[in-house]
């Protein structure tokens, strides 16, 4: 059987859901979903990147 | 001068040296790397992965050499945002004192289709998985990104308290006012996206290619960090300078290629920092002279060449509308006598004309290994300009 996929590792999906999970430098759920989902993308590129 | 006095003369040296201004002395610039943490007698490892380290590494820099500015605060290699994936591109080597970096591609050219359809979907399912295991096996956690998320806030901690000390401590100015980056794409296809090899292959084989993946690839540094520019007012003269640009790419662009896929996007930056009399430290790793020609036209001050490998006399020559910064070569740093130092330091603010402006003293690459250069030597160079009026 296939193994099932983990969500963290698949876009858009694994953004949507690291937004529901993730303290985001602090900043609140709900009021600032843009700006974290904006920051949780700026890590990934980091990461990418280092 | 108290410290405050200290920063405002600091950065007015700057300004005057890049805008080819009467200055009473040269301004020196500590272009210092991973050379501050093994001066000060630590290991790599150590610096880099305690941030308590690294502050002290770059205190004890200041103490000794007493800079005009420091240019790199311990930011060049974030290897702790790393640490918790147990992946990433760097490898510390302690026994030599260095830093390994893999050329390692996020995309390989039979991928390059598919990452130009979708970058941030490419990037995020697939390249992730070429620099952590943890990735690609699918045992990722939250906990392990909510790891990255607390290491960069205490990376955002570090940085912002390196700057409070350098500044109340010391007096020392902030060196660039510029918060978005702008970098153009075949520069981050080369360093990142692409690697060198990859690179190098797609732009023989398919030109056109590389055409459609400079666009795309400008999405995520260049055309954001445009619409930026184009909202900055103009100068901050609470900075040394407004503006960074550091390239690599041109090091493996002949003429044709440097003018197809990088001089338009460095063009669009340039022009608008001339039109905003804003000033920028540009500097090209290696040689940059095949190139120079394109740089005649800006305003006279505008632009800084952190020179590499080109003779400071020769560009004075060819752009006499560009400052220049560097000039202090490690070869004599590391290799020379204090007295040899303080000589190449002499000759070349005389030769430059230097106290009329125009010229900033650095060394000519990043200080990175031990060999690079010599404290006596760092020192005389410092002690010497610190006090020659000419």
């Amino acid at each position: 059987m296939e193994k099932e996929k983990n969500i963290i590792t698949c876009y858009p999906e694994g953004l949507d859901y690291l937004e529901k999970k993730l303290n985001v430098l602090g900043l609140p759920r709900f009021l600032m979903t843009g700006l974290r989902k904006k920051l949780i993308k700026s890590l990934i590129l980091t990461l990418a990147r280092q | 001068m108290n410290n405050t006095e200290l920063i405002k003369y600091r950065t007015e040296l700057f300004r005057n040296a890049s805008g080819f201004k009467k200055v009473d002395r040269v301004p020196h610039l500590s272009f210092a790397v991973t050379w501050k943490i093994l001066d000060a007698g630590y290991k790599l490892s150590e610096g880099l992965r305690n941030y308590d380290v690294m502050t002290k590494a770059i205190c004890a820099h200041q103490d000794k050499y007493n800079f005009d500015a420091i240019f790199e605060l311990g930011v060049r290699n974030i290897v702790r945002l790393v640490d918790h994936l147990g992946g990433g591109t760097y490898i510390i080597n302690d026994d030599i004192g260095a830093i390994e970096y893999k050329d390692n591609a996020l995309v390989e050219l039979d991928e390059l289709d598919e990452y130009m359809k979708d970058p941030t979907k490419f990037i995020w399912e697939k390249g992730m998985c070429k620099k952590y295991p943890k990735w690609a096996d699918g045992t990722i956690a939250v906990a392990d990104l909510q790891k990255c998320f607390d290491e960069q806030k205490a990376f955002l901690k570090y940085f912002s308290n390196m700057k409070k000390i350098l500044s109340k401590q010391y007096g020392l100015p902030t060196f660039t006012a510029q918060s978005v980056p702008c970098y153009p794409g075949i520069d981050f296809l080369f360093n990142s996206i692409l690697g060198i090899k990859n690179l190098s292959i797609i732009m023989r084989r398919d030109p056109g290619k590389v055409d459609e993946a400079v666009k795309v690839t400008n999405e995520f540094f260049q055309v954001p960090g445009i619409a930026a520019l184009k909202k900055r007012k103009g100068p901050n003269p609470k900075a040394c300078y407004d503006y960074d640009i550091a390239l690599l790419v041109h090091t493996i662009l002949n003429r044709k290629q440097f003018d197809r896929w990088l001089w338009p996007d460095l063009k669009d930056q340039l022009d608008l920092l001339n039109e905003k009399d804003m000033t920028v430290r540009l500097f090209m790793e290696g040689h940059s002279k095949p190139f120079w020609d394109h740089l005649q036209d800006y305003k006279k001050g505008i632009i800084t060449m952190h020179l590499e490998q080109d003779d400071p006399f020769e560009c004075r020559q060819a752009l006499p509308n560009c400052a220049i910064l560097g000039g202090m070569d490690l070869l004599t740093l590391g290799n020379g006598t204090p007295e040899q130092c303080v000589d190449r330091a002499k000759a070349l603010i005389d030769g430059l004309g230097a106290l009329d402006g125009g010229f900033i003293l650095s060394q000519d690459k990043m200080v990175t290994y031990a060999v690079d250069a010599k404290s006596e030597n760092m020192k005389a160079v410092s002690d010497f300009v610190l006090n020659y009026r000419g």
